[in-house]
């Protein structure tokens, strides 16, 4: 995709103060409401379409998020924004890209199925975005007090290793790897599932997602994409019933 | 009515604006949401008046104290009002603001922030009687203006009458004890319970309106006094006490190339220690937390949110959190395998008063001492530190933090 041909955004209002006074935007008014054309296209991942002149970002994000099905927060900062911006067929996440200095996607993931975005959040340069839901913790801790890893035989072996999780498990119970997984990562565990299968497997070096999510085929991740760092975090793990 | 303009501009600024047509994004809190009653108690080991009641600004922006009359009024049901939050008060996001009864109050030495204690940012003088109820309302004029419609949160018993003055049915009655105990309002999700795991659904001291369901009742023995009965503290904070940040926090394990039950991680000490709550040993739990906050940050402590404590069935651990020292370990950090090193563990102070002599508990705070103002952490920088908890019984456990923070 070219990325040349997107994303002006400009700052019409001369202040960029945050406008704590204007709780929502009143819709536009038909004479007033900018043009601009989005499309949508669900194929293997969500194609992007937009062309837009001097258009409201509150509207066009209006739009683009009820095509998605997908709530989109714009932070205080970009509420008065308007948009001039031009691309086509661009993957979901370049899209956001193009409209706002900073865009977080929370997505949830299963296996062999694509994320599906759950919340979008854009913000401006020097906001912080909200945190995903349901995933703010301080520090979880739990087990049992008899539970002593380290040993020579320990039936579970896990190194994180940057973005890498290397993990080895003989014949322990799901549950019992999910809650060291969610230690581990320091993100909390859903258990709709008692998760008593035992698990064996071996796995090196894989990306913490793609290995978390061979563990089981019901587990279903909370992941935060944030688009300007490149990063992806998982923010909540969840063991859903089988076949849910 | 003008006068009442600052809230209703805090009332309105929810940080983010939803605009996908999912209503839900773009709800404005009620302005009675915004302050609410956090913690209290109505007697303690002085007596009747070893009292605090602790507000927290739960609007989720700072919030400018802008009342009818000289500001907020902190009232109890007899009408008379205890204290009041001047107009022009900043309550920081996520910050308190603290009334206590300078007669009795017996936490002033109870740590806050940066070389402060936990005194009443105002003070009353007139018991609170037992059980009775407290609001807190937008105007100190008292009288007809304590009305519902001006009312911004209320906690009282079921044995108090007037329901302007409690939400929903209450909290149970408490047999009066001058005992070391609290009121606060759960920031787990799970009332308290010693025997639910799983993950907490809220951080945040939780408001449903109804004080049976938002208030968990803790004290420094464990005593039932009619409101359920769990090891715990109470900890008041005042205007310059460290704020809930777990968002600008990282918290890892010590070391991520060993799994979280293994030392370094996580140590297990089988020696009897009973004296110091550890009869069965003790657990000992590393982690490496990351500073996110975008500036220096010049206190750090920890707030307990979840355990398993006294008293637990069998088969749940009981734990109580102990002060620890700094303790040199070996880590092998990433690359893993690449060779280990040796690292400073810094110990935990559990933060006295009030005086926990069987350990911590539900809502006792664990400060990083090394953290000041004279040394702060740095933006990205990284402090390890360790939580050290004696066993009194083994089990199952869980134990959760909030972590707490001022610039």
């Amino acid at each position: 995709m070219n990325f040349l041909h997107a994303l002006l955004i400009l700052p019409l209002s001369a202040t960029t103060a945050v406008p704590w006074s204007m709780p929502r935007q009143a819709p536009a008014s038909a004479a007033q409401r900018p043009l601009f054309q989005l499309d949508v296209v669900r194929d293997r991942g969500v194609a992007v379409t937009l062309q837009a002149t001097d258009a409201r970002l509150v509207d066009v994000v209006d739009d683009l998020g009820r095509r998605l099905g997908a709530p989109i927060t714009l932070a205080p900062g970009l509420v008065n924004e308007r948009v001039r911006v031009s691309f086509s067929g661009l993957p979901l996440e370049s899209a956001l890209a193009a409209l706002a200095p900073r865009a977080y996607v929370d997505y949830e993931v299963r296996a062999a199925q694509d994320p599906r975005a759950r919340e979008i959040h854009l913000t401006s340069a020097d906001e912080r975005a909200p945190e995903a839901r349901g995933s703010v913790a301080g520090m979880l801790i739990s087990g049992h007090t008899e539970d002593i890893g380290g040993t020579p035989n320990d039936p579970i072996t896990l190194a994180l290793d940057g973005d890498r999780l290397s993990l080895s498990v003989r014949a322990q119970p799901l549950a019992v790897v999910l809650r060291i997984l969610g230690e581990t990562l320091n993100v909390p565990v859903d258990l709709d599932a008692e998760g008593a299968q035992l698990l064996n497997v071996d796995l090196r070096l894989l990306r913490v997602e793609d290995a978390v999510l061979r563990l089981s085929p019901d587990l279903r991740l909370q992941v935060r994409a944030d688009l300007y760092r490149g990063t992806r975090t998982i923010t909540r793990i969840a063991l859903a019933r089988p076949g849910a | 009515m003008s006068s009442f303009s600052g809230r209703r501009a805090a009332a309105i600024a929810l940080a983010f604006v939803g605009v996908s047509g999912m209503s839900a994004f773009v709800a404005v809190p009620d302005v009675e949401a915004q302050l609410i009653i956090s913690e209290f108690r109505l007697r303690g080991p002085n007596g009747a008046s070893d009292e605090f009641i602790e507000v927290f600004n739960n609007s989720g922006a700072d919030h400018t104290v802008n009342g009818g009359g000289a500001g907020y009024g902190v009232a109890a049901s007899d009408g008379v009002t205890r204290c009041t939050i001047p107009d022009g008060t900043v309550i920081p996001n996520r910050g308190h603001y603290l009334c206590v009864n300078s007669v009795g109050y017996s936490l002033a030495s109870s740590p806050a922030g940066n070389g402060t204690t936990a005194t009443g940012d105002a003070t009353y003088t007139t018991d609170i009687p037992d059980n009775a109820g407290i609001a807190i309302f937008n105007n100190d004029t008292g009288g007809g203006a304590y009305i519902l419609a001006n009312r911004m949160d209320a906690v009282g018993s079921t044995s108090e009458a007037n329901t302007l003055y409690k939400e929903g049915t209450g909290y149970p009655a408490l047999v009066p004890f001058s005992i070391d105990y609290s009121f606060y309002r759960d920031t787990c999700g799970k009332g308290g319970s010693i025997t639910t795991f799983g993950a907490c659904s809220d951080t945040t001291p939780k408001d449903t309106n109804n004080n049976a369901a938002d208030f968990v009742f803790v004290d420094s023995n464990g005593t039932p006094a009619g409101a359920g009965q769990r090891l715990g503290a109470a900890g008041p904070s005042n205007l310059s006490s460290p704020i809930e940040r777990n968002a600008s926090f990282s918290t890892n394990l010590l070391d991520v190339c060993v799994v979280s039950t293994s030392p370094p991680n996580r140590v297990r000490d089988f020696t009897s220690d009973s004296a110091n709550n550890s009869t069965f040993g003790t657990l000992d739990i590393r982690r490496t937390v990351t500073n996110n906050t975008g500036g220096n940050v010049t206190r750090l402590r920890y707030r307990i949110t979840d355990l398993t404590t006294f008293p637990a069935p069998s088969g749940i651990a009981d734990l109580r959190p102990r002060t620890s020292t700094t303790v040199v370990v070996t880590v092998d950090r990433p690359p893993c395998g690449s060779g280990t090193s040796n690292i400073s563990v810094n110990g935990t102070t559990l933060e006295q008063p009030p005086s926990q002599p069987n350990g911590g508990g539900f809502n006792s705070s664990m400060s990083a001492g090394t953290v000041t103002l004279a040394t702060p952490l740095a933006n990205g920088a990284n402090i390890d530190v360790r939580f050290l908890l004696g066993i009194q019984q083994t089990g199952s456990f869980k134990f959760y933090l909030n972590i707490e923070a001022l610039p």
